[in-house]
């Protein structure tokens, strides 16, 4: 067997599973069993994740940039046929933007940690709201 | 037929972002990810001036790039770039609202 063929096949296997990997996690994510409900939120108490709490503008803004220059790139990618710059100013955007994200993080994780805030004290999970599923957001999956 | 493939990974990579996109898109506006207090500093308080400010500049640059991305795919041009202005408005966007909430940390603590 010529040595292109071996490597043509071995493409088609890895190109296979990835693309399998890809529909898996879709799929799961569709039908639920990947969770996305606490995308956004940040837990109320570190010591009691599955209750998540409001939403977080950092974490939203992280994902909406991520999603946008991500979606961007791809595009690029497959019109010029070939990998594209990224310019500095992008990547000093996603970076401030993940840097907020983590110190918001941080302070989140504080307050949930200080004995002297509500946020310490087990909370009940949410009630259900219009085209939940009943279960707290960001629970056992 | 590695040409035919590799557009046919091409349709698969964007069919799958655009699929991951719209799922998030869904359950966003349906409720399922709740945006619930987003721009409130407490889960039941009002609006929090410094979260407002800081999600208005943050629409305002990803609007803006998002724009000039379509323009860049529609005419096969580089990515485009963020003018350092936007940049530094951004950073002390979020800088506002990350010391607004450092701050009612400490004052809570």
């Amino acid at each position: 067997m010529q040595q292109t063929t071996i490597a043509l096949i071995g493409f088609y296997v890895i190109i296979a599973i990835m693309l399998g990997f890809a529909a898996m996690v879709l799929l799961k994510i569709i039908n639920g069993t990947i969770d996305l409900d606490g995308l956004v939120s940040e837990p109320i108490n570190p010591q009691h994740p599955q209750f998540t709490g409001k939403a977080s503008l950092s974490r939203f803004q992280f994902l909406i940039f991520t999603f946008v220059i991500a979606g961007l790139y791809l595009l690029l990618r497959i019109e010029h046929g070939t990998f594209v710059d990224i310019p500095e100013t992008v990547l000093g955007l996603l970076g401030i933007s993940g840097g907020s994200f983590v110190v918001s993080k941080a302070v989140g994780n504080m307050e949930g940690a200080s004995p002297k805030t509500p946020a310490n004290t087990p909370v009940a999970p949410p009630s259900p709201t219009a085209g939940g599923t009943g279960s707290p957001a960001g629970g056992p999956q | 037929m590695v040409w035919q493939l590799g557009e046919l990974i091409q349709a698969c990579l964007i069919a799958w972002m655009a699929a991951l996109a719209a799922v998030v898109a869904m359950k966003l506006f349906s409720g399922r990810i709740s945006l619930n207090g987003i721009l409130a500093a407490t889960p039941n308080g009002g609006f929090d001036p410094t979260r407002v400010q800081s999600a208005l500049i943050f629409l305002f640059i990803i609007g803006g790039y998002a724009l000039q991305g379509l323009d860049a795919v529609a005419t096969r041009g580089p990515m485009p770039e963020i003018p350092e202005t936007l940049l530094v408005l951004l950073t002390g966007s979020n800088g506002v609202y990350l010391t607004g909430k450092i701050v009612r940390h400490r004052m809570a603590g």
